[in-house]
């Protein structure tokens, strides 16, 4: 029951103001195309987005791009899950291929926060909260952060100065990959003195707001024999928990993470200690700890003090910069995460960091872990 | 004298913590400094942005069912008095008895007769009551008053509001003894139904409006019940700032003393339909049982209403159940212009 | 200019958001908010609605200055993670209170006030907001 990766590509996160979202999710694929051997013939297509509804006003998105890629007679869908929807679209086409109901899926995850003034992108932000009981109060995934933050800092010992070393991090390790938003380095004044976004969160613990698509060509075993290298994924499940955090029992895991990565290391029959390199969904600083957590990678309270040139314990974590310097498209991040550690398991990102690794993961969520998926890829040969 | 058996068993008045000084105001128009003296007015109240007269009026019912004693599904009636409705059609009563659990079988309107709307929703809930068509009633004053800016208006027009639950005289903190309306067409305040801010004859405001109708429904009172000033140990009248109720205070022979209490215009501003009943919730939380007091709310177009109540023991275990007027007068976050500006909505703007 | 949010959903929710209706399960004993069918903490539909009395402390709190739409006006916004008498938490704006004049353990009320307004044309839509208590002078 696995699927093979054979080709992914992704563009560089940036604000693109000449292109729509049809434009740049078939930009996205001209790499992905160029890396296969044969004509793209997906039998089906599955759109990662987040926000097209509300920043295109466009429905049927999957349809529309398919016509515009020329593909006829093929599936089409259109997958959302909050800011897991990247993950969530990679395991509908991981189903299908396993479950041998298609043998070639494309899937494009696919958002333009460009396209709207601030206040309105953090206001579909807010979307990602219940519309009925939750959102109504003025809570978005920025507050519930800030809250998580206060009460990280508190439990655990922290300042807030503590906290830099991961966005610190995350610039340092941006500044070689191709396709991040930002690349540049940042100081400890210039963290301390960025905009406040909601206390004591600023500007430089978050992601900027920017325009990707990234793609992946997901197949079944017999055409991946076809190629040289394959990969495979091995393993790739989701959880959720409730989506008002002031319920939780315990703040300061993410359930959803935590449960979703065990059940991921089981499928792929894996322990923690063989994954070397592991990108994690850091949409706010404590988040980032967090989740780091939640998986295993460091006991409570003790990732920030662990956290040493972007390796926490064995594993290399978010050599591209991770959602605060690679950037955060919602819909396709999850898909750049993909494209990362697939690249990465072929030896065509971030090499002289990892070497030759035989795993790595990816791990996706919404929110403050509200739904959260992971991934782990595996080179077969 | 009419016969009534109706009491007011519990009150509640809500008052914005945000304050702008009137010489703020005088100071941005050009106004003669004295000016706020001149009407004594020192300071008034402000609304915040996510505030209106449902918010302000819901928050005093609730204080004032707390006070009653009395379970929101034995409300019958709901009445809101207001010049200052969120809505120009839809009524501002069923929102605040929703959001108070107060049951469907019921009355529920706004009225409007400038700041005396909710002094006629007292008359009809004592008709309510006597009758026994509602076993309570709770009658709504609140307003988030306009005023154009730089209109001498501006000095006093606030944001308050006050709730009485209106019942039977079990279990009532004062007995309403004796009631008198005086109403004429007399123009002397008015908006039309799409102005932003209301219009007034100034000095004409006074005599033959203000004046002439609470001394004649005050009079009238007198007649009727036979009463004379020495009864009333404290007298209550509409304040829309804080010379005119020692005026006709004094015209209607009751020494400043008698009046005082109840003068909360200078500190807060006119709260309109919740002016007069404000100062009567005060003197509540500080008569002693057994003290008569006059109550004379007057409202523009123009009518006032006289009320002769009588404070009983009950009082005294209600009072410490909900904020008290005093303690909202002293709770101030004082605001410059600005910010009263932008809480007003005087800042044209696109709303997001 | 049409209205953009639906008259139906502010009805209907109108128990939840003005009266803080809340869910109390039977056989954990335990309270939450959003109310739902089915108990979070232990999966049990042995469900009661109840409404809470209102009355609630502030565990946490944050100033939020990146608004979203329709809550701009409220900026700097403030975010509490507030505990109910009742035992359930939610997260809700806290007003009327300077930010550094809040703390935690501060003792707040459920008040009802303007949530979001519908454009220039459109319905007012209220529900619950905390303060802090009003002291005594
Ligand atoms: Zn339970």
């Amino acid at each position: 029951m696995r699927s093979f990766i054979i080709s992914s590509s992704a563009v560089k996160i940036d604000r693109y103001y000449d292109k729509n979202f049809k434009e740049l999710a078939i930009e996205s694929i001209k790499d992905l195309e160029k890396k296969i051997s044969e004509p793209l013939e997906p039998e089906a297509l599955i759109i990662s987005s987040v926000a097209v509804e509300h920043l295109d006003r466009q429905s049927n998105m999957a349809g529309i791009i398919a016509d515009y890629l020329g593909l006829r007679n093929i599936r089409v869908y259109r997958v959302e899950s909050g800011e897991a929807s990247g993950l969530a679209a990679v395991q509908i086409a991981h189903s299908l291929v396993s479950s041998k109901a298609v043998k070639k899926a494309l899937v494009i995850g696919v958002d333009k926060l460009s396209d709207m003034p601030n206040a309105k992108i953090a206001e579909l932000y807010s979307y990602l909260k219940d519309s009925d009981y939750i959102q109504i109060h003025g809570v978005s995934p920025l507050s519930e952060a800030a809250l998580l933050a206060k009460i990280y800092m508190k439990t655990y010992d922290y300042s807030y100065e503590d906290l830099f070393i991961w966005p610190f991090t995350m610039h340092q390790n941006s500044l070689d990959t191709p396709h991040a938003q930002l690349r540049f380095k940042i100081s400890p004044d210039s963290y301390k003195e960025s905009p406040i976004l909601a206390e004591p969160l600023r500007l430089l613990d978050s992601y900027p707001f920017g325009d990707g698509a990234s793609a992946l060509y997901i197949v079944s075993e017999d055409v991946a024999e076809e190629y040289d290298v394959n990969v495979s994924i091995e393993g790739l499940s989701s959880s959720n928990d409730v989506n008002d955090i002031a319920s939780r029992e315990d703040l300061l895991i993410f359930s959803a993470v935590r449960d979703s990565f065990i059940k991921t290391l089981k499928m792929a029959d894996i322990e923690l200690g063989k994954l070397k390199y592991i990108e994690i969904h850091d949409n706010y600083t404590p988040n980032a700890f967090i989740v780091l957590e939640s998986i295993g990678l460091a006991d409570r309270g003790k990732a920030p003090e662990l956290l040493q040139d972007s390796m926490i314990g064995s594993a290399h974590v978010n050599l591209s910069g991770g959602l605060k310097a690679r950037g955060n498209p919602w819909g396709a991040t999850g898909i750049y995460q993909v494209h990362e550690i697939f690249s990465a398991l072929l030896g065509e990102f971030k090499k002289s960091v990892l070497g030759e690794i035989e795993y790595a993961a990816a791990q996706n969520m919404s929110g403050c872990g509200d739904v959260s998926y992971s991934i782990v890829l595996k080179r077969v040969r | 004298m009419t016969k009534i058996k109706a009491g007011v068993t519990g009150w509640g008045s809500y008052i914005p913590p945000y304050r702008i000084k009137a010489s703020d105001i005088a100071s941005l128009w050009g106004f003669d400094p004295y000016t706020p003296k001149a009407i004594w007015i020192e300071e008034k109240a402000v609304a915040a942005l996510d505030e209106d007269t449902i918010t302000i009026g819901w928050r005093a019912s609730k204080y004032a069912l707390q006070r009653a004693g009395v379970k929101p599904e034995e409300i019958g009636a709901v009445f809101v008095g207001t010049e200052s409705k969120p809505y120009s059609v839809k009524p501002s009563a069923t929102v605040i008895a929703d959001a108070l659990g107060i049951s469907p079988k019921k009355l529920a309107s706004d009225l409007e007769f400038a700041c005396r709307a909710a002094s006629e929703a007292i008359r009809i809930s004592i008709s309510l009551v006597n009758t026994e068509m509602a076993k309570y009633t709770l009658v709504v004053g609140a307003d988030t008053a306009q005023a154009s800016p730089g209109d001498v208006l501006e000095f006093t027009a606030s944001s308050g509001g006050v709730a009485l639950v209106i019942g039977g005289l079990d279990n009532a903190a004062a007995v309403i003894e004796d009631s008198y309306t005086y109403v004429t067409d007399t123009p002397d305040f008015w908006r039309r139904s799409l102005a932003p801010y209301p219009e007034h004859g100034e000095a004409f405001t006074g005599e033959p409006a203000y004046f002439n109708h609470i001394i004649n429904a005050v009079k009238g009172l007198f007649e009727e019940g036979g009463y004379k000033p020495n009864d009333f140990d404290y007298a209550v009248f509409h304040q829309p700032n804080g010379k005119f109720p020692l005026q006709v205070g004094a015209k209607l022979g009751f020494p400043k003393e008698k009046i005082l209490p109840g003068l909360v215009t200078p500190y807060i501003g006119n709260t309109y339909n919740g002016s007069a009943l404000m100062g009567f919730a005060k003197i509540l939380e500080e008569a002693k049982p057994g003290s008569r007091i006059l109550l004379a709310p007057f409202g523009s177009g123009a009518g006032s209403d006289a009320y002769a109540i009588v404070v009983t023991d009950h009082v005294l275990e209600k009072r410490d159940k909900a904020p008290k007027v005093v303690d909202m007068i002293n709770r101030k976050i004082y605001i410059d212009y600005a910010r009263y500006a932008k809480m007003r909505e005087k800042i044209l703007r696109y709303r997001r | 200019m049409m209205f953009e949010r639906s008259p139906a959903k502010i009805w209907r929710n109108r128990d939840v958001l003005y009266r803080l209706k809340y869910s109390y399960c039977r056989d954990c004993k335990r309270s939450f908010y959003p109310p739902r069918g089915r108990c979070i903490y232990c999966g049990s539909s042995n469900i009661e609605h109840r409404y809470s009395s209102g009355r609630g402390v502030v565990k946490e709190f944050t100033v939020v200055y990146q608004t979203p739409v329709g809550f701009t006006d409220m900026s700097p916004m403030v975010i509490g993670l507030i505990e109910m008498e009742e035992g359930f938490r939610l997260l809700a704006q806290i007003v009327d209170v300077k930010p550094e004049e809040i703390s935690n353990g501060m003792k707040v009320e459920a008040v009802l006030r303007r949530m979001i307004v519908d454009g220039e044309t459109g319905l007012i839509y209220y529900g619950i907001k905390f303060a802090p208590l009003i002291e005594k002078s």
